[in-house]
């Protein structure tokens, strides 16, 4: 980060908007990124990305500086998604947006849904908090620290839960493990 | 092999080197998962779009704190109700009141967003002149005198008072004369002086030519109403439980109540007789529990895009219930109102019939759905504080002030009836109310300190239809009067050969 986050946020607070744009620069492809693992739409995550920064735009006041500007943008674009399913109506759990995904919001740009479901078999082994993990890894190319940020879990929390997980395994989720090593860096 | 997976392996292999033996398995996993992978790059027009989006909106805004000042989209669910218009109306507003204390310059082209969460503006000392001297009304809808208020200043919107002629009470009653005693704790009161809040006006916030532009109307000049305020713009979604949307510019509210055309009406189609209306009415059981309530209104409002989180938590109002010994005789509404609280700086507000004041979420038992809400409006207030009245016996004594203790509805042919009231040690809270200021020919709304004293209990076989009753404790509004009481008029002659008349012609 080549900027002072902190010393941007306060000049917005006071109404100086004119260095916004280097954090709306340096965050909006995360933004992005982390909403579309939850939806796996384009359309949707635009428009939960939209919402996202003008809720940070409406409610900058009353952050406070001092504590992580990402964990508290994260946890905004979150909240949005779970407004996004609470609006849906889905019945399945809105953690569990794989299901989802499946059902009808895939991307058309994916367009092999057997090779998908195949991979999805492996996924489906593990719960919806981990499955989102090894998406952002994978496919995000997050960082374990950007994954904790974004996930609202701390890093040593992470480490100390797949150590746990890791021991307690069995042998055929050894595929599980293996995704999950990933994450260990 | 790709770069990414060897990344990846090499990752794994830190952590357990053993794993190198199920190599071929893994790379298959991971060459699957990034073959499939989407394009999680945004569109650079989205990018950019979005980027100019916010640079516009912050342009020319000064944010000055949360409690002063904050923006939202007020009327976010409005886009869905717009796309049911033929003619799509897009509303180009200069705000005077709000714009001018905000800092928000609204240029053509730009869209407005009333801001929804309370704000304050802090002025001198007893800015609002003299209180005691104006035509100060109670905001109780029922209490208010509305005769003296012309139409369209504003105002209080007349509401049937609870313990109507409809219910089942049995009418006529006499007159109750009630009696407060005071069975709480000692108070005392330290502050010398406390807020008064009087709302900012919105009327005058939108002007014709910024609408009337962009319809082709063609019966006449649209154009002749120039520059004049738009009073109310209302949208009609006519699918089946659609609603009817009304945006309110005089007073800063919108309304959002059933289309009435494309709701199922009961009582014109299954129900055609007297009996079914009585034996099919909802029953108790019909009403689901809060929670499920609650969770209905949370939903239809956040659709909207409604901020639930500057009200406080929401109740769902069954006072329906409080009005009748046994419960099983309780007359059941067809709807159920989910309020949630006005807050100012944490304080809630309360109408001066000791209901809590907030925005109404009508609950339509029937069909499960939302049927309307009411009070959704523009919070931007200016404070200034005001000398309190520190004697609480003072304070006890105005709750026995005539004023207080006559009855509020009674038919004069039967006997008065004497009940007394134990009141339980108060808490502070803010009154609504509404003065009519003659020379301004305006009215304003105040939210007014006040102490509110719970029910403890009513005298026995009597009947008291308030939770609550609430004295103001600034000087200026503590002995306002509610209003004269109001009596159930006896049949005249006329009306009683109007009635032979309508009898005969019938047969």
């Amino acid at each position: 980060m080549g900027f002072d986050e902190k010393k941007i946020i306060r000049k917005c607070q006071k109404g100086d908007w004119s260095e916004f744009g280097v954090l709306y620069d340096f965050y909006v492809e995360k933004i992005y990124r982390f909403v579309f693992f939850k939806t796996m739409h384009k359309e949707t995550a635009e428009d939960l990305t939209s919402r996202t920064f003008l809720k940070v735009v409406e409610k900058i006041g009353s952050f406070d500086a001092d504590t992580s500007f990402s964990s508290w943008l994260y946890a905004i674009a979150r909240n949005g998604v779970i407004d996004h399913y609470r609006k849906k109506k889905e019945e399945v759990d809105i953690d569990d947006f794989w299901d989802i995904c499946l059902n009808e919001d895939i991307d058309k740009k994916i367009d092999d849904r057997n090779r998908l479901q195949k991979v999805g078999q492996y996924l489906n082994r593990l719960k919806p908090e981990q499955r989102e993990i090894i998406l952002m890894r994978v496919w995000g190319g997050m960082s374990f620290r950007e994954i904790a940020e974004a996930t609202g879990r701390s890093e040593g929390g992470l480490k100390m839960f797949f150590s746990r997980f890791v021991r307690g395994a069995k042998r055929e989720d050894i595929l599980n493990i293996v995704i999950l090593g990933i994450l260990i860096r | 092999m790709n770069e990414k997976i060897k990344d990846i392996l090499k990752d794994i292999y830190k952590i357990d080197p053993s794993l190198r033996s199920d190599e071929v398995e893994i790379i298959k996993v991971l060459e699957e998962l990034l073959e499939i992978e989407p394009d999680l790059e945004p569109d650079e027009e989205f990018v950019l779009s979005l980027k100019k989006q916010l640079v516009e909106s912050v342009g020319p805004m000064k944010v000055v704190g949360k409690k002063e000042f904050s923006f939202l989209e007020m009327y976010k669910g409005l886009s869905f109700a717009i796309g049911g218009l033929v003619v799509v109306v897009v509303i180009l507003i200069s705000v005077s009141g709000i714009s001018n204390r905000s800092g928000v310059d609204m240029e053509n082209g730009r869209n407005l967003f009333f801001s929804s969460e309370p704000t304050v503006a802090q002025l001198k000392d007893n800015a609002f002149g003299v209180l005691s001297d104006l035509n100060v009304e109670k905001s109780s809808s029922d209490e208010v005198n509305m005769e003296s208020v012309p139409a369209g200043a504003g105002g209080g919107r007349y509401s049937t008072p609870p313990g109507n002629a409809e219910s089942k009470i049995d009418y006529p009653f006499g007159p109750m004369y009630y009696s407060y005693v005071y069975a709480g704790e000692e108070i005392v009161i330290e502050q010398e002086k406390m807020d008064v809040f009087r709302k900012v006006p919105t009327s005058g916030s939108v002007k014709g030519g910024s609408v009337t532009g962009r319809i082709n109307f063609n019966l006449f000049d649209l154009g002749k109403v120039g520059d004049a305020n738009v009073g109310n713009i209302s949208f009609v979604d006519n699918s089946d439980f659609g609603y009817r949307t009304e945006i309110d510019f005089t007073n800063g509210s919108a309304y959002i109540y059933k289309n009435w055309e494309k709701w199922p009406n009961y009582y014109s189609t299954t129900c055609t007789s007297e009996g079914c209306y009585e034996t099919d009415r909802p029953s108790l059981s019909d009403i689901p529990d809060d929670e499920v309530i609650v969770a209905v209104a949370n939903d239809f409002l956040s659709g909207y895009g409604i901020d639930t989180s500057i009200y406080g938590e929401p109740e769902v109002n069954r006072d329906f219930l409080m009005y009748y010994k046994n419960i099983e005789d309780a007359y059941i509404p067809d709807e159920v109102t989910v309020i949630y609280p006005f807050l100012i700086n944490d304080i809630k507000v309360y109408e001066g019939y000791g209901n809590i004041s907030g925005l109404n979420v009508n609950y339509d038992v029937r069909s499960g759905r939302v049927s309307a809400v009411n009070n959704l409006t523009v919070q931007n207030y200016e404070s200034s504080l005001y000398d309190t009245e520190r004697d609480f016996d003072k304070i006890i004594n105005s709750v026995n002030s005539p004023d207080r203790s006559k009855p509020v509805l009674y038919d004069e042919r039967t006997e008065s009836v004497k009940v007394t009231i134990e009141l339980d040690t108060p808490f502070v809270g803010l009154e609504h109310f509404w003065r009519y200021d003659k020379t301004e020919n305006k009215s304003y709304e105040y939210l007014v300190p006040a102490l509110i004293f719970p029910v403890k209990s009513i005298s026995e076989d009597n009947y008291y239809w308030k939770k609550r009753v609430i004295v103001p404790i600034i000087k200026d509004f503590i002995n306002q009067s509610d209003g004269d009481p109001i009596r159930i008029m006896e049949k005249t002659a006329v009306d009683t050969d109007v009635d032979a008349a309508v009898s005969e012609a019938v047969e």
